[in-house]
């Protein structure tokens, strides 16, 4: 059975609780080494008792007497509570014997429908959630108790074993049980290792909008027979398990689905659940895979899967029990509020592992010059920008890498990274006079509605920190369609861009998004620039290759130093990101991806 | 009658094609379009944009593009959805029966509730029946639509544990979960639109009783009950059902508050969702759709000007 992992909140509330008993512990500890001394204070008291009248020592008789009996009602009371605690423990062991009970529909939401059920047709985190429903992948994220939402491990899925003959290669052989649903064009057949080669095929994996995690390692991928699948990368690929367990996939889909873009508005399944019925704009609802080679997973009888864009109505569906739980999307405050709402529910913040900050032309003046993009990286105030979100104390500041745990290394507990970061007008004034500016702008700031009002505060904070320092900024608000097309790629030069990204898993994934020179999801206007940078351009490649966890770890650290003194980038914060679960599901081991299957299948409702 | 009727038709064919083409070439001017929402989500380079916007047929110039889709639209075909490739006929059908069903249902609360406030209001005019029922009309003009249902719906879970079922069902195949998903919302959208009718129908309603006619039929002996029922009820209910013809468009335009607040998956939702996503064939056809429910409201509208009044002749 699976034990609730504890939020930073939720630990916080533990260590009062265990405060509060550490001090009863330690109260009674005392009295077990007063013994001495308080015998020989009983016998002081004996002879003062002696010396009393006879009427205080009835009294005394009685309040003994009453105290005794309290003291045996304590005790029966506790040996009830033994007791309740004993038989709790022993339904507990009993259904983890038997396994968590199957039935029961799970009920969460998503702001709005896939623009399809393809993910090599239309890409987007909102296709994933149902992919991950139905298709497989060789790898996805672990869901082990204790481990942070953040915290990305492979482990196997559809693949049963994985050998690696040499750095470069890597043979997987499926699960034997693995089948595709039965409706035509399929009709039940076995999920094959041609399936997972056609997903890296040739031009087809060329054309995935998330290749760029894969692809530039990947020298070949062969069947060797129905269920052995081999590939060969280029180079060792150190997060190559990971990626293929990546929520973004490609996911293993069956070819002939492709067949008149069927695969656009149907999924024929080999995952968890079934497709059953999709009511656009409304919902999608999945009912359970007695086929699925993870069987008995997964718990649910059903799952649904709401589209619900607004936070209120999210609230007041979780409060009504219309939702069993909820991911992303739901503001710190509305989280508290719910919690008080239905108490028992499980509930985490994490930090959002989205990419965001200011992103200056690199190649428009005076911003070609790496002391003014770090003047304006001291100039930002990280932690009133926080605050404007309510996340100051659940929120972190980004270094060239989000929150990443055993990545990511926090500006504000080291020194040498933390000089680039901490709000520090002085130095960012310092750093403009020896570029040789005195006063700059008016630049545009571009920023967006897409992300929500609390954005667009933000981007004021920053227009106001700039401002105190010289930078003249005007801010430029855009609706999401020209943000996305625009500010969001670095498509727009002679600005300064502020945006959010997309959200990474790994480190590497992290840093080439938005530091190879040509990628397509970098937010920084003329990034081809940074082709120049050789140091850069070798440690990116280095810590892909590198198998070494700590060796990895120390260019990692090298990268992050590296960009914050060349600020191609101003990175900022992240924010908290919230997920909660009512008390009557089990197994609740949030993931925080756009694709929360192995949370899914893991859930149960309780007998 | 049957040559007004033609002369209205005519017109309204007229209006639709200049709606349709004034959409398609609105949306044009917009910053943006399908292609570049494709291409942030898929991360596109310029090349796969260009062959996108080929395969779409965004490249032809506007009057080709549009005599595509008005030849395709004559024959009852909108096309389909340029991002999610789905039949905008088929989407807009399961939509258009959420917003009309709300729409419909929040104009008849709305006639339930203007009806007796504002007879009430014209009857025992400036005293305390008449304070109550301005006041509730006031309140119902002055207050936002989407404040309210947000309230209704975070209170009512918090304080209830209850808030409408999800998603929707038609009233045909399941009504009673039906009737729990829409009453809600249809309520407070008729406690809104009420506001303005109940305002209308007592201007109208002291409007009538102060006519000499009306002092007549009174020195005549007809009861007060029956002056009502027969003359001044049937005379000012013209300024009112014209107030409902004009709401209509409004009603169909504020649903969307309400489809998004109760999540409800309407026409509102979806014309949102289009133009975000620079979905030119999906905003077209939704108002077209919306343009000819307004012109048919308003026309029947006209037409019962000549039942309640028979002093009035549509088309003389």
């Amino acid at each position: 059975m699976r034990t609730r992992r504890l939020s930073r909140r939720a630990v916080l509330r533990s260590a009062a609780t265990a405060g509060v008993g550490a001090a009863g512990l330690a109260l009674v500890g005392c009295g077990d080494d007063d013994d001495d001394s308080q015998s020989s204070a009983a016998e002081q008291q004996d002879q003062q008792d002696q010396s009393q009248s006879a009427a205080p020592q009835q009294q005394q008789d009685q309040t003994a007497a009453q105290a005794a009996d309290q003291a045996d009602q304590q005790d029966q009371a506790a040996q009830q509570q033994d007791g309740a605690q004993q038989q709790a423990a022993t339904a507990q062991a009993q259904q983890a014997a038997d396994g968590p009970p199957i039935g029961g529909e799970l009920r969460i939401s998503d702001t709005s429908d896939p623009a399809s059920f393809d993910g090599f047709l239309t890409f987007g985190y909102k296709a994933f959630l149902h992919n991950h429903q139905c298709y497989p992948m060789l790898t996805q994220f672990s869901n082990e108790p204790g481990q942070s939402s953040i915290d990305f491990q492979p482990e196997l899925w559809l693949a049963d074993s994985v050998e690696q003959p040499d750095d470069a290669t890597y043979v997987f052989v499926i699960k034997d049980n693995a089948v595709w649903e039965d409706r035509a064009p399929v009709n039940g057949r076995k999920v094959t290792a041609e399936d997972v080669a056609f997903s890296f095929d040739g031009d087809r994996y060329a054309g995935y909008p998330n290749r760029g995690a894969i692809l530039p390692s990947l020298g070949g991928v062969e069947a060797s027979d129905d269920r052995t699948v081999r590939f060969d990368l280029t180079a060792p690929l150190a997060p190559f398990l990971l990626y293929l367990g990546h929520h973004a996939g490609p996911y293993v889909m069956p070819p002939e689905l492709l067949e008149d873009e069927m695969s656009r508005q149907t999924m024929i399944s080999a995952g968890p659940f079934l497709l059953d019925e999709y009511e656009p704009g409304s919902r999608v609802v999945y009912k359970r895979n007695p086929n699925y080679f993870n069987a008995p997973k997964p718990y649910a009888d059903s799952l649904v899967i709401n589209f619900i864009g607004d936070n209120s109505a999210i609230a007041a569906a979780y409060l009504s029990g219309q939702l069993n739980t909820s991911w992303f999307g739901v503001a710190p405050p509305i989280v508290e509020e719910l919690e008080n709402g239905i108490p028992g529910s499980t509930w985490e913040f994490e930090p959002s592992l989205v990419i965001g900050g200011v992103f200056p032309d690199i190649g428009m003046e005076p911003f070609t010059d790496p002391r003014v993009r770090q003047a304006m990286s001291s100039a930002i105030d990280r932690d009133s920008i926080l605050a404007v979100g309510g996340a100051l104390e659940t929120g972190k500041w980004s270094t060239a890498l989000p929150p990443m745990p055993g990545w990511w290394v926090d500006p504000k507990e080291d020194d040498a990274l933390g000089e680039y970061y901490r709000y520090n007008p002085e130095r960012a004034m310092q750093l403009l006079d020896a570029a040789g500016i005195d006063g700059l702008g008016p630049v545009p700031l571009h920023t967006t509605t897409a992300y929500g009002p609390i954005f667009a505060e933000q981007s004021q904070v920053v227009q106001a920190n700039l401002l105190d320092v010289g930078i003249e900024v005007e801010l430029v608000v855009n609706e999401p369609t020209v943000h996305y097309s625009t500010i969001f790629n670095g498509s727009t030069t002679g600005v300064i861009g502020h945006t959010l990204s997309v959200a990474s898993i790994e480190p590497d994934e992290a840093l080439r998004n938005v530091f190879i020179p040509d990628s397509p999801r970098s937010p920084i206007p003329n990034g081809e620039l940074m082709a120049s940078d050789a140091r850069m351009a070798e440690l990116l490649n280095m810590q892909r290759i590198e198998s070494d966890v700590e060796a990895r770890k120390k260019q990692i650290y090298d990268l992050q130093l590296h960009i914050a003194e060349q600020m191609y980038s101003v990175p900022w914060v992240n924010a908290a990101v919230s997920q909660i679960a009512r008390p009557e599901i089990s197994g609740v081991q949030f993931i925080q991806t756009f694709a929360p299957a192995p949370s899914l299948e893991d859930m149960w409702f309780n007998a | 009658m049957r040559g007004y009727l033609v002369r209205r038709l005519l017109l309204a064919a007229a209006t639709l094609l200049g709606i349709s083409m004034l959409v398609a070439g609105m949306m044009r001017t917009l910053p943006g379009d399908v292609v570049d929402v494709l291409a942030a989500e898929a991360f596109y380079d310029d090349r796969e944009k260009d062959r996108l916007r080929e395969e779409l047929g965004l490249e032809d110039t506007f009057f080709v593009y549009y005599g595509k889709w008005l030849g395709d639209a004559l024959q009852g075909d909108f096309g389909e959805s340029l991002r999610t490739k789905r039949s905008v006929g088929g989407d807009l059908g399961h939509r258009l029966d959420v917003t009309m069903e709300l729409a419909i249902l929040g104009l008849i609360i709305a006639t339930c509730i203007s009806l007796p406030l504002g007879i009430v209001a014209a009857l025992r005019r400036s005293q305390w029946p008449d304070y109550v029922a301005r006041s509730i009309a006031v309140f119902a003009l002055a207050i936002p639509g989407f404040w309210l249902a947000t309230l209704a719906v975070v209170f009512g879970a918090k304080w209830f544990s209850w808030s409408p079922p999800l998603g929707y069902q038609p009233i045909w195949e399941a009504p009673f979960t039906n009737l729990q998903q829409m009453w809600l919302p249809a309520l407070l959208f008729g406690l809104i639109l009420a506001g303005v009718q109940t305002r209308i129908l007592r201007t109208a309603l002291l409007d009538v009783l102060r006519q000499d006619y009306m002092l007549t039929a009174r020195a005549k002996g007809l009861s007060r009950l029956v002056l009502l029922r027969r003359h001044a009820l049937r005379n000012s209910m013209i300024p009112f059902v014209t107030v409902i013809g004009v709401q209509f468009p409004v009603v169909l335009g504020g649903a969307v508050v309400f489809e998004l607040i109760f999540a409800l998956p309407g026409l509102g939702a979806y014309l949102l969702d289009g133009i975000a996503n620079r979905d030119y064939v999906v905003v077209q056809a939704v108002n077209v759709w919306i343009a000819g429910a307004v012109i048919i409201t308003n026309l029947l509208v006209d037409v019962s000007y000549g039942l309640l009044d028979p002093c009035i002749r549509v088309g003389a």
